[in-house]
C-alpha cells in the first residue's frame, strides 16, 4: 500500500488538516476527482471505519458519509494528502457513529454482520465472526487516539512513518501510542478471553 | 529507526493472534461496494429506478438510527438532494431521468478534520435540523413523489432532533395530508411514536405503537417500536 506523505507542506502547516485554502487552488474537475478518490480509497476507508468501531451494519453508510464530506472539501484537499484527510474524517465519523450507536442501546447489533459479506463455510464463519466481535470489544476499550494508531499499524499493516503521516503526528508520538495501545490490547484480550474461558475460544 | 515487530509476527498469543487475523480479514463486499458507489453518485448505474431504490434504502437505514441522528441522516439527506436539485455533474446514462449530481450530494458539514492531530477526538458532528427545501406538492412520477415524501419526513425528523416534538407532529400531519397513499407509512409512524413519546404523550404513543406492531410484528422497525413502548406494556420510554 502506498501512502503519500504530506507532512511539512506549507499549507498543512497552516491548516493542519491536509487542506489548503480554496483560493490557492484552481478549481479541479470535481466529479473526476471524487471518482478517483473513491476508486482509490474506498477499501481503505471502509476497513478503517470498521476497525475504528463502526458496527458492521453501518459501515456502508459511514463510508458514503466520509466520501460525501470529502466531496464537499475536494478543492481544499491538498494533493498528496487525500488519504490523510480521509483518515481524519473517518475517525470523526466513526466516533460519532459509535456515540450514536451507544445511545441507541442496540448492543445486539454489535455482533451483527454484513449479510452480503462473502461467506466461508459455516464453522469458519462462526469462528471468524466470534473472533471479530471479540476484537471489537477489545478495540472498544481503547481510547480513540490509541485505537487509530493500533488499527493502522497492526491491522492495516502500515509502517510507523506511514501511520504518522496519515495521522499528522510525529513518529515518536505514534510509537508511544502504539506501545500504550498494545498494553491495552493485551489487557483487554486477557479480560475478554477470561470472560469466554468457559466457552469455546475462537481459533484452532 | 526500524519499526517494532507487528503483534501477529510475534508478541501475540494464539488468542490475540486470532482476534487480529479476524480484524485483518475485514474487506468490502461487492454488494457494499456497489451500494457505496451508487450512494456517492458514481456508480454509473443510476437509473431512475435504482435511485429510487437507493433512496428507499437510505430511508430504511436512516430510520434504524432514528432518535440518534447518525450516518443514515446524511445518506437520506444526500439522497433527497440527489434526486431533487441541480443538474447532473457526472456523465450518466440517458435513462437517468433523476440523476445524482455530485455537487448536490454535499452534507451540511457534519464532520471534517480540523486539528493538527487528525486522530484527536473532536466534537460530534451536528445532528441539528438539516436545511431542506420544501418538496413540491404536485409530484407526479413515483420517484419525485418518493423524493417529496422523503423530504417531508426529513423535515419532521429535523424537528424531532431539535426536540421540537410539536413541530415534528405537525409535519407528520402535513405529510399524512399530502400523501394519502404514502410509500413511507411505516417510517412516518415510527417517527410519530418517537415524537409523541418525546412530548410525553405516552398513552397515545403506546396505542399507535401497538397498532403498528400488530400490522408489522416482524418488520424492520418492530424492535425499535417495542423498545419505545416497552415490550408489550403501555409504558413509553422517552427518546
Amino acid at each position: 500500500m502506498s501512502v503519500t506523505s504530506s507532512a511539512g507542506s506549507p499549507a498543512e502547516t497552516e491548516s493542519g488538516d491536509g487542506a489548503v485554502p480554496s483560493e490557492t487552488l484552481a478549481a479541479p474537475s470535481q466529479p473526476l476527482a471524487l471518482k478517483s478518490l473513491v476508486t482509490e480509497h474506498l477499501d481503505f476507508v471502509w476497513r478503517s471505519l470498521r476497525r475504528f468501531g463502526v458496527p458492521a451494519a453501518d459501515v456502508d453508510d459511514a463510508t458514503q458519509q466520509v466520501f460525501l464530506i470529502a466531496n464537499d472539501k475536494l478543492s481544499r484537499i491538498n494533493p498528496g494528502s487525500e488519504r490523510s484527510f480521509l483518515v481524519g474524517v473517518a475517525t470523526r465519523v466513526a466516533s460519532h457513529v459509535r456515540r450514536s450507536y451507544h445511545r441507541r442501546e442496540a448492543a445486539e447489533l454489535r455482533l451483527s454482520v454484513n449479510p452480503h459479506e462473502a461467506t466461508p463455510n459455516p464453522e469458519e464463519l462462526t469462528q471468524r465472526l466470534e473472533a471479530r466481535a471479540l476484537l471489537d470489544r477489545v478495540l472498544d476499550a481503547m481510547p480513540e487516539d490509541l485505537r487509530a494508531v493500533f488499527v493502522l499499524f497492526e491491522l492495516e499493516e502500515l509502517s510507523i512513518d506511514q501511520t504518522a503521516s496519515l495521522l499528522l503526528l510525529p513518529r515518536g508520538t505514534v510509537a508511544t501510542r502504539l506501545r500504550r495501545a498494545r498494553e491495552v490490547f493485551h489487557e483487554q484480550a486477557k479480560l475478554v478471553g477470561a470472560g469466554i474461558s468457559t466457552k469455546r475460544r475462537p481459533g484452532p | 529507526m526500524s519499526d517494532p515487530v507487528r503483534l501477529l509476527d510475534g508478541g501475540a498469543d494464539e488468542f490475540e493472534a486470532e482476534l487480529l487475523r479476524a480484524g485483518r480479514a475485514d474487506a468490502v463486499s461487492a454488494h457494499s461496494r456497489k451500494q457505496i458507489l451508487a450512494g456517492v453518485g458514481i456508480g454509473g448505474l443510476l437509473t431512475a429506478s435504482t435511485m429510487a431504490t437507493g433512496v428507499r434504502a437510505a430511508a430504511k437505514g436512516w430510520l434504524t438510527t432514528l432518535g440518534a441522528g447518525t450516518v443514515g441522516a446524511v445518506a437520506i439527506w444526500a439522497s433527497v438532494h440527489a434526486v431533487s436539485s441541480k443538474p447532473a455533474a457526472l456523465p450518466l446514462p440517458p435513462a437517468a431521468k433523476v440523476a445524482a449530481p455530485v455537487q448536490a450530494i454535499i452534507p451540511p458539514k457534519p464532520a471534517e478534520p480540523t486539528a493538527v492531530n487528525a486522530a484527536e477526538p473532536a466534537p460530534a458532528p451536528a445532528t441539528a435540523p438539516l436545511p431542506l427545501k420544501p418538496a413540491p406538492h404536485n409530484a407526479t412520477t413515483s420517484d419525485t413523489s418518493l423524493t417529496a415524501e422523503l423530504t417531508a419526513i426529513e423535515q419532521a425528523r429535523a424537528a424531532f432532533l431539535a426536540h421540537d416534538y410539536g413541530q415534528a407532529l405537525r409535519s407528520l400531519d402535513d405529510y399524512a395530508r399530502r400523501f394519502p397513499k404514502p410509500q413511507l407509512r411505516s417510517e412516518a409512524t415510527v417517527l410519530r411514536v418517537e415524537s409523541l413519546a418525546g412530548r410525553g404523550e405516552r398513552e397515545t404513543a403506546a396505542r399507535i405503537g401497538r397498532d403498528f406492531l400488530q400490522n408489522h410484528p416482524n418488520g424492520p422497525y418492530a424492535q425499535r417500536v417495542r423498545s419505545l413502548i416497552g415490550e408489550g406494556s403501555a409504558s413509553v420510554h422517552a427518546p
